[in-house]
């Protein structure tokens, strides 16, 4: 493996301050602007080609907890610690609707490709329109809810202590369950639908096949998997515990009985994992301040940047072109990788 | 080393016994802390400068290779996110709910290692209805194990109690939790670092408190030596806690120490005996038997004649100190003062379950024999201890080594360097269901280099 010193450095397109750590990060679907949680409850856009903040509310009291935009771009939704989501519009940032989304943090959001907004709190997972009314609040699941995604049109999948519960729309209780007697932390479909992963308190994680519901664990990790994702062809699944960054292969039989690729890179605690869209990279970022962008193809380090405040979260622009960090500081940067 | 950790304080005890009220007490001092409260019930509580978060208690278990526990979910997700903000508090308090284990919340400050990262658990206050607790202790596990769990124990309504009553009650806890400091309380009104800055583990303060704490347990609690002329003495006592109280009348060697020690001796082996309750109007002679004296109501008094043969020193061996139902010897209506007396550690005087087991020990440890004696005791026996606390003088290390240990976790840290004049000992406690002292005593000590 080649050293940290080696891999080119990545450029810092603009970089802007905001009130506290970022907690959560998401691009407008045309890769215009970025919408930017903080933990004290701030909510604001910046524009994605300067950095200039377009607007900026206080809209969680106790923190932002999760951000996703409607397919079209036009809503902007927002999930924080007190208990609430809401609908904003994006240009002038207008608070268009409060949406009680049941007890608990706002942990997860996600709208469907046709534009219907699923959002969790606590033990609770409800949908509703673009125009924030309610379409349906499902029974409450046993314990709370820590990761959700859909699965076409009518179908949810959340994560929970005790499994992934499969949900469809018009069932009160779950159509389906995998079960694993455990507390999942956060849930990662693969893209193509085949494979669900979910980090566990156990320091492993969890996978199924989901269409025949085997499962299989991989363990060793020295911490309990913080951040994780999918390359976007379901071939590589990105895993960070401590400072290790894990990257199992799913080609062939995989990843039973194979090796994983483990990149070092961190010497602390790996905070944000995110594939590009569309090639071969990963990014990753940790309390140790480093960014790193690695390739599964070539697999070799292309890019890091070395900050002396924790990464908190980040994300890659639609077009791959460059990622947004955000910091535990406040402070938000693009950065480019070189070509 | 400094521990740069935010402090995290649990707050349990019963709905009722005066939590909310400890809390407000908290939040609305001028301590200049910045708090932040994660809560379990709703309810009212008065904030200026406190963060308050209401959580779900969600207890699940945890398997990770032969340990397993039980740990609250959402707290590792609170906790979790409150690191991200944890330069604006100065500390934590978490409150569980009237019926709540205690066990779960201090498991997840050893199992999570994000939460071990940042957070250091202070302390554990139990908030204890003086009152009503009588009513629970004996047939709830949960009373029991908040009282176990406890570093700090507030005696809270105490002036609804009479003090006769509440140094029973004292005693009665400090039987079953032998670490925990112990206050008396109306309206929970205690100055905020009392509870909020438990701190280390301290051994030398409880032995201020109860000198007898590290002792060998004995069936009785007090002993005295008289010097008893020949003939009627009268043996004199009023209520007591029990019903009847155990008492052994028997001839002493001499009246030195070494002499009560030998009493105390041979009592522990006739309070092993069937006892039986002494007859109104009968005569006590000295023998090896102890008996039962039958207690009057409250106010009233009653009596015993003592008849002894030969002058000689006698003792009086009880299951209760002479304070607690007003024991005395009179001749002729004169008291008779004992020449010495001894007080006795009771562990089991109530038969209690939860008892705590306190081991202090001169000498090095072998590192290697403590964990291959810790590491079994535990997984064997973790789901009776509830904790653990020490401080090991280890063979090769210049620092003292502190201990914590909750069910079948542990967590050991060097500490400061052993001063120079200051003896290099070993101290454990271990609080829990049934300990056997005389098998943790001999597994300690073989761990000796």
């Amino acid at each position: 493996m080649s050293g940290i010193e080696k891999s080119p450095p990545l450029r810092v397109m603009w970089a802007a301050q905001g009130s506290d750590y970022v907690s959560t990060l998401a691009w407008s679907p045309d890769g215009a602007r970025v919408a930017v949680g903080h933990a004290d409850g701030t909510l604001a856009i910046h524009d994605a080609l300067d950095g200039r903040r377009i607007w900026c509310r206080d809209a969680h009291g106790m923190g932002v907890a999760s951000l996703a935009w409607s397919p079209d771009g036009q809503i902007l939704a927002s999930g924080g610690l007190d208990n609430s989501a809401a609908l904003w519009a994006p240009g002038e940032g207008a608070e268009l609707r409060r949406l009680q989304a049941g007890r608990g943090w706002v942990q997860n959001l996600a709208w469907s490709e046709q534009g219907i907004l699923g959002t969790t709190a606590g033990r609770e997972l409800r949908l509703w329109d673009a125009q924030g009314d309610e379409l349906y609040a499902f029974d409450a699941a046993a314990s709370t809810l820590t990761g959700l995604s859909w699965q076409g049109e009518d179908s949810l999948m959340t994560s929970c202590y005790g499994g992934i519960e499969v949900w469809r729309t018009g069932a009160a209780k779950p159509v389906r369950v995998y079960e694993w007697k455990g507390s999942l932390l956060q849930l990662a479909v693969s893209p193509d639908s085949r494979t669900l992963a979910a980090s566990t308190q156990e320091n492993a994680i969890h996978l199924w096949d989901a269409q025949s519901a085997e499962d299989f664990q991989m363990s060793g990790y020295p911490t309990k998997v913080t951040a994780m994702g999918w390359r976007h062809d379901s071939r590589y699944f990105a895993t960070g515990a401590g400072a290790s960054l894990v990257i199992w292969d799913f080609a062939g039989a995989g990843p039973q009985g194979t090796e994983p690729l483990t990149v070092a890179v961190h010497t602390a605690r790996i905070n944000t994992i995110a594939f590009s869209h569309a090639d071969a990279r990963v990014a990753s970022g940790g309390d140790d301040g480093f960014l790193a962008v690695y390739d599964t193809r070539s697999q070799r380090r292309v890019g890091s940047q070395r900050e002396d405040v924790a990464v908190g979260v980040l994300a890659w622009s639609p077009d791959d072109c460059a990622m947004l960090a955000g910091y535990a500081s406040g402070r938000l940067s693009l950065l480019r990788p070189e070509a | 080393m400094n521990d740069t950790r935010v402090p995290v304080t649990v707050l349990t005890g019963f709905l009722g016994a005066g939590k909310t009220t400890l809390l407000n007490r908290i939040l609305s001092e001028k301590h200049g802390l910045r708090i932040a409260v994660i809560e379990n019930e709703f309810g009212e509580i008065g904030i200026d400068d406190a963060l308050v978060i209401n959580a779900d208690e969600e207890v699940f278990e945890m398997n990770n290779g032969c340990i397993c526990c039980t740990v609250r979910g959402d707290l590792i997700r609170i906790l979790g996110n409150l690191m991200r903000r944890r330069d604006r508090f100065d500390h934590i308090l978490i409150e569980t709910t009237g019926m709540a284990d205690p066990g779960p919340v201090c498991q997840t400050f050893f199992v999570d290692d994000e939460v071990r990262s940042a957070l250091r658990l202070d302390g554990i206050v139990t908030v204890v209805d003086a009152k009503h607790v009588q009513l629970h202790i004996d047939d709830t596990d949960e009373v029991r194990e908040q009282i176990a769990f406890a570093d700090v124990i507030l005696l809270n309504k105490a002036d609804l109690v009479s003090s006769p009553e509440l140094d029973v009650l004292e005693q009665r806890l400090h039987s079953m939790n032998g670490l925990a400091r112990i206050h008396r309380t109306v309206n929970a009104d205690i100055p905020v670092k009392t509870v909020m800055d438990v701190g280390g583990f301290d051994l030398s303060r409880v032995l201020e408190d109860r000198p007898a704490f590290l002792e060998p347990e004995y069936p009785f609690e007090w002993a005295g030596i008289w010097e008893l002329p020949a003939g009627i003495t009268e043996l004199r006592y009023g209520a007591g806690p029990d019903r009847t109280i155990g008492t052994l009348l028997m001839p002493a060697k001499g009246v030195a120490p070494e002499d009560l020690d030998k009493v105390a001796t041979s009592a522990n082996l006739a309070f092993t005996k069937q006892r039986k309750l002494q007859p109104a109007n009968a005569k006590l002679m000295a023998g090896s038997t102890p008996v039962g004296l039958r207690v009057p109501e409250e106010g009233a008094q009653r009596s015993v004649q003592l008849l002894i043969s030969q002058p000689g020193p006698y003792a009086l061996v009880t299951e209760h100190g002479p304070d607690e139902f007003d024991l005395r010897l009179e001749r002729d209506g004169q008291r008779l003062a004992p020449l010495l007396s001894r007080e006795f550690n009771a562990g089991h005087t109530h038969d209690e379950a939860v008892n705590s087991v306190g081991i202090s020990l001169e000498g090095a440890l072998s590192e290697h024999k403590l964990n291959n004696w810790l590491g079994p005791l535990l997984a064997e026996k973790g789901a009776d201890i509830y904790r653990m606390k020490g401080i090991f003088n280890i063979a090769g290390e210049n620092r003292r080594v502190v201990l914590q240990g909750v069910h079948m976790l542990m967590d050991s840290t060097a500490d400061r360097l052993w001063k120079a004049d200051e003896p290099r000992r070993t101290e454990i406690v271990f609080i829990g269901r049934e300990l056997d002292r005389q098998a943790l005593t001999d597994g300690l000590r073989a761990c000796l280099v």
